[in-house]
């Protein structure tokens, strides 16, 4: 799997200064500068979490 | 003649008839008979008069002045009394006639039979008396002597007499006071005692008639729901019938031998078949069938009064299950209260805003209805109404109860006409649970809901959240006002239908929890801004048609997890402003229904990433193309997810590189 963390101040992770992000996972990405370029590769979602020092935190949700 | 008959008398017995009486006796002349009537009484009275003797015949009466024949117990007497005369002289050596010689004779003869009759009646001294004894006086003093005698006898007898009579007076007397006694102790104490059984009758002849009130209610009720069950089969039944007789008619011979040959088990397992059938072909075709109460229901919508808010709520006999039941309302002037009825009789005035809880065991109720649907319950009837009829209900809830989760309403039903806040009505996520409602009714199959979001309990939020047996709901319609989303009101509901009037909510959101199958709205559905869980047509998995969405308010679309929509095509293609579109599944809620989406070549996508997605829905490979082709050329990266879509897998090298050469990612 691969993934990407990008900034969005709705997203529903959050880092240790309290900076929010979305998490976009998928089998691959196909990108305009080729495959998976600019993704990263894990295993599943918690270890990509880890890695981007992320813990999830929905916003809007009940 | 000759008197061979000593015989001077001839005695007759009347019979009311008899006129005419035979003379048997010898006599010269009938001046020689005297008649007498001796009465039923032993009168004896001559008949001097109205007679006539012919011959040997006496004719009495001759009713010549109307004197009747002797009646029964009266005797006629008819006597001979012949003169004692000697009126015969003989001349010496003169005839003498033997017919005058022997009436004389004759005469003489009737004369000592008639003394010799009268002696016979005479008193006589004994035949052995000597002339010495025969002195008259002596007899009389005799017979004095005896009278003497017997009077101080009967005297003696009479004041013995009247001595036992007081006696007897006396002994009846102390018997009688005796008895009196007696009985007056027995009276007192039947009286104590009738006294007893007259208070026990009072209460039991008071119980009985509150028992045949009751029963008299309940039959009258149980008569009024048979002939309610009895008039719907009746319609239904005169409807089929009617139908029926127009099938009939149409029928060959062979199809009427087969109606004829009867019902059987076979038959009736078939019509039960064919009901499921029927249910299963309405649920694919879309048709719902209207709610039928329970038959043992009472119906609180017959004779419902404006201005009210009932509910239909039970409790278990016991009171284990569903012991109380709370709610809270609003009145319009918010310094006035609202009461509250049961069964007809006002059991509270509360403050408006302020929670009213009713204790079942503790408050003085009537019976109430005894149901068997949907378990067995005793149900009474609320009202809930402003206590000044000018005011009107602004708000109203079922309140949670400290203690206890579960409460036993029913059914709801809104008698308004106004507009009213509902939020939380009967569901909550957590602190109360509803699960025995079946049922919300109201005036015109309408209510109509503030939806003013900055009013407190405006808006839908929770208002049958997990009321899991409510299976019906009247349109629900806005006052108008800005409107905020519809929050998972239905979650865990059996509501298939729901009817939308004079509402554009930001969103319908129903947390997967819905069994909304389909939506009918007089206005669209408009996105707002944002793209939180209330900004969405969301996880309505059994919905089968998208309601109609305007989505120029809003800069994202948001359609998740609506798994059962048929074939539905989006286009966006003239709408440039998007900044999201997502309309996408999980592999849960595949969408299989989403068949295509194309967008506006012109709108910045520039929210947050996926800015388009497209996942797990039934998009195949010409229709992702399709939507690559409608693509606007970005700069930032963003990023399209067609991961699990239906033709995903099936994209070309060429096919990706539109995506890319537009400056999208694409991911899968």
């Amino acid at each position: 799997m691969v993934y990407k963390k990008i900034a969005n101040e709705e997203g529903n992770y959050k880092d240790v200064n309290e900076v929010r992000y979305d998490v976009l996972e998928a089998h691959e990405a196909w990108t305009p500068q080729g495959k998976n370029v600019g993704w990263d590769e894990y295993p599943d979602m918690a270890t990509a979490l880890a890695a981007y020092g992320l813990t999830y935190d929905p916003v809007g949700e009940l | 003649m000759s008197i061979a008959e000593v015989k001077t008398q001839e005695r007759y017995q009347g019979d009311g008839e008899t006129v005419q009486w035979n003379i048997t006796f010898a006599f010269n002349d009938k001046e020689d008979l005297k008649i007498y009537v001796i009465g039923s009484d032993g009168t004896i009275s001559e008949v001097t008069e109205d007679y006539a003797i012919e011959g040997t015949v006496l004719k009495y009466p001759l009713q010549t002045n109307g004197t009747q024949p002797l009646a029964e117990g009266e005797t006629l007497l008819i006597c001979r009394c012949t003169p004692m005369l000697q009126e015969l002289s003989f001349d010496a050596q003169a005839d003498v006639p033997p017919s005058v010689l022997e009436s004389g004779y004759d005469k003489a003869m009737m004369i000592a039979q008639e003394l010799a009759e009268q002696i016979n009646r005479a008193v006589k001294f004994p035949v052995g008396t000597t002339n010495g004894q025969t002195g008259a006086q002596a007899y009389l003093n005799t017979i004095n002597s005896a009278v003497t005698t017997a009077q101080s006898a009967a005297s003696a007898a009479q004041s013995a007499a009247s001595t036992a009579a007081a006696d007897a007076q006396a002994a009846i007397n102390s018997y009688t006071d005796t008895a009196v006694g007696a009985e007056k102790l027995a009276r007192e104490a039947a009286d104590a005692t009738k006294l007893d059984i007259t208070t026990a009758a009072s209460t039991y002849l008071a119980q009985t008639d509150a028992a045949s009130t009751y029963l008299a209610k309940s039959d009258a009720i149980s008569t009024y729901l048979t002939q309610s069950d009895a008039a719907s089969t009746y319609a239904t039944q005169s409807a089929l019938t009617t139908g029926l007789a127009g099938k009939q008619a149409t029928l060959t011979t062979a199809q009427q031998a087969a109606v004829d040959s009867g019902i059987d088990s076979t038959k009736t397992a078939q019509i039960q078949t064919n009901k499921e059938d029927i249910a299963a072909l309405d649920a694919e075709l879309g048709e719902d069938r209207p709610w039928q109460k329970p038959a043992d229901w009472i119906d609180i919508r017959n004779g419902a009064i404006d201005n009210s808010v009932y509910f239909l709520v039970g409790h278990s006999a016991d009171y284990s299950s569903y012991p109380k039941f709370s709610l809270n309302a609003e009145v319009s002037t918010g310094a006035n209260t609202y009461d509250v009825y049961v069964d007809g009789v006002k059991q509270a005035t509360t403050a408006s805003g302020t929670a009213t809880t009713l204790d079942w065991q503790t408050l003085a109720l009537s019976t109430g209805w005894d149901v068997t649907h949907p378990t067995a319950l005793r149900t009474h009837v609320v009202r809930v109404t402003p206590t000044t009829s000018t005011d009107t209900l602004t708000r109203i809830l079922i309140a949670a109860i400290s203690g206890q989760v579960q409460q036993g309403c029913l059914w709801i039903h809104f008698e308004l006409d106004n507009t009213i806040r509902a939020s939380s009505l009967a569901g909550s996520e957590s602190n109360k649970r509803n699960l025995l409602l079946e049922a919300v009714t109201a005036k015109g199959d309408k209510i109509t809901l503030q939806t003013n979001s900055s009013e407190s309990a405006s808006g839908f939020y929770g208002m049958f959240a997990h009321c899991e047996s409510l299976v019906t709901i009247p349109t629900l319609a806005s006052d108008g006002q800005y409107n905020s989303g519809i929050y998972i009101p239905f979650n865990g509901t059996k509501i298939k239908k729901l009817k939308l009037s004079n509402l554009t909510p930001s969103g319908l959101a129903f947390l997967n929890g819905s069994s909304i199958e389909k939506i009918e709205t007089d206005k669209a559905i408009s996105f707002m801004s944002g793209t939180g869980s209330a900004n969405k047509v969301g996880e309505i998995p059994l919905l089968k048609n998208l309601p109609p969405i305007s989505t120029k308010k809003s800069e994202n679309i948001l359609i998740q997890n609506a798994s059962s929509l048929g074939d539905t095509f989006i286009d966006l293609s003239f709408d440039d402003t998007k900044k999201t579109v997502r309309v996408y599944g999980t592999s849960t809620y595949f969408c299989t229904g989403v068949k295509g989406l194309i967008v506006s070549s012109s709108a910045p996508f520039d929210g947050a990433s996926p800015q388009i997605n497209v996942s797990y829905t039934g998009m195949n490979r010409v229709a992702l193309v399709a939507l690559f082709n409608s693509l606007p050329t970005v700069s930032a990266s963003q990023v399209i997810d067609i991961t699990g879509a239906t033709g995903a897998a099936d994209l070309t090298a060429d096919d990706i590189a539109i995506v890319t050469g537009k400056g999208w990612t694409l991911t899968r």
